[in-house]
C-alpha cells in the first residue's frame, strides 16, 4: 500500500511531475525542495520520474529512416488519387449495391403478383387497366399543354 | 477559438515548395520517429503513422489549405494514426489471447515498450507527444481541443502509471 503524501493540498508526486516539466511556481518548488529533503520515499520518487522523463525524451535515432519517410511521403504525394469506382473497397460495395436493389426489385414484383392474384383480378385485365389509366394520364398532359399553346398571349401592357 | 488554439499562432508558415517542406520534415521528423517509433512494434508500423502525418501536412500546404500551423497538423494527425495502430494491437490481443506471445524483438527499450503498453492508447499517446514532441501543455491542450488543465491532469495520473508500472509501486 503506498503512502500518499500532501503538499498545499496536492500530492508530491503531482507536483514533482510539475517541477519535472519546468511549470511549477517558485514557491511551490520551494516547499517541494524541503519536503525532499526531509523525505527519502518522496526523493527516491523524484528521481525515478527525473529517469522516467529522460528516457521517454531520448530520440530514436535513424538517419535511414528519415530518408525513407521523405521519399514514401513524395511517391503518395505524386500518386494519381484512383477514381471511388476503381478502389476494391468501393468496387464491392457498388456490386453489394446493385445485387441488393435487383434482390429487393424481384421480391417487390413478386409480392406485386402474389397481392393481384389475391385480388383475383384476370391479368389481362389488370394489365389492360393498368395501360389504359396511364394512356389517359398522359392524354390529358398532352391536351392540357397543347390548349396552353394555342391560348392566345395577352398584349404586353405599355 | 480558445486560448489554447492560440499557441501556434506565433509560428511563420511559409509558401509551400519542396525545398520548404523537406526544411519542414528535416526539423520535426526526429521527434515524429521517436513518438512513433517508441508506440510501435516495428519500423513498418513506424513508417506508417510518419507517412500519413506527413501526408497530411503537405497535401493540405500544397493545395493552399492549412488551416492550422503544420507543426500542429502533423502531430495532431501522427498521434490519431498511432491511437488507431495502439487500439488494433489491444483488439488483436483480446481476440488471440490463446496464441503464443511474439518474441517481440522489435521493440526499442523493452521494459519501457512495456509499461507503455500499460496506459490506454489515448494516454499512451498523450505522454509521447509530450515527450517526444516536446510539446507544452498548452500546445497538447489545442491539439486535444481539451482544456489545459484537463490535459494537465491526465497527463500527470498516465506519468504517475508509467512510473509505477517501470519502477514499482511505493
Amino acid at each position: 500500500m503506498s503512502v500518499v503524501h500532501v503538499i498545499e493540498g496536492r500530492p508530491v508526486e503531482d507536483l514533482i511531475i510539475g517541477a519535472t516539466d519546468g511549470t511549477l511556481s517558485e514557491a511551490s518548488q520551494a516547499s517541494l525542495r524541503t519536503h525532499l529533503d526531509s523525505c527519502s520515499t518522496c526523493a527516491e520518487l523524484s528521481s525515478e520520474h527525473a529517469r522516467l522523463a529522460q528516457r521517454l525524451a531520448t530520440p530514436v535515432e535513424s538517419p535511414a529512416a528519415m530518408d525513407e519517410s521523405l521519399a514514401r511521403v513524395r511517391q503518395a504525394a505524386s500518386a494519381k488519387p484512383r477514381l471511388a469506382w476503381a478502389r476494391p473497397r468501393s468496387a464491392i460495395a457498388l456490386l453489394a449495391g446493385v445485387t441488393a436493389a435487383l434482390v429487393v426489385a424481384v421480391l417487390a414484383s413478386l409480392a406485386i403478383g402474389e397481392s393481384v392474384a389475391r385480388l383475383q383480378i384476370p391479368s389481362a385485365n389488370w394489365s389492360v387497366s393498368a395501360v389504359s389509366c396511364w394512356v389517359k394520364i398522359g392524354w390529358c398532359y398532352g391536351s392540357k399543354m397543347a390548349a396552353s399553346r394555342r391560348r392566345p398571349r395577352r398584349p404586353v401592357e405599355s | 477559438l480558445s486560448p489554447a488554439d492560440d499557441v501556434f499562432k506565433g509560428e511563420v508558415v511559409r509558401d509551400f515548395s519542396e525545398a520548404a517542406f523537406e526544411a519542414f520534415h528535416g526539423e520535426t521528423f526526429s521527434g515524429v520517429w521517436t513518438f512513433a517509433r517508441r508506440l510501435c512494434r516495428d519500423e513498418s508500423e513506424a513508417h506508417d503513422i510518419a507517412q500519413i502525418a506527413y501526408l497530411a501536412v503537405y497535401r493540405y500546404w500544397r493545395d493552399g489549405k492549412l488551416l492550422q500551423p503544420p507543426r500542429r497538423l502533423l502531430f495532431r494527425a501522427a498521434e490519431r494514426a498511432a491511437i488507431d495502430v495502439l487500439r488494433a494491437r489491444s483488439r488483436r490481443r483480446r481476440l488471440f489471447d490463446a496464441l503464443p506471445k511474439d518474441a517481440g524483438t522489435g521493440w526499442v527499450e523493452g521494459n519501457l515498450r512495456d509499461a507503455l503498453d500499460t496506459l490506454k492508447p489515448e494516454d499512451a499517446a498523450l505522454v509521447m507527444l509530450q515527450a517526444a514532441g516536446g510539446l507544452s501543455y498548452e500546445e497538447l491542450a489545442a491539439i486535444r481541443k481539451q482544456s489545459v488543465g484537463a490535459i494537465r491532469s491526465r497527463l500527470f495520473r498516465a506519468r504517475a502509471q508509467l512510473r509505477r508500472a517501470l519502477y514499482g509501486d511505493r
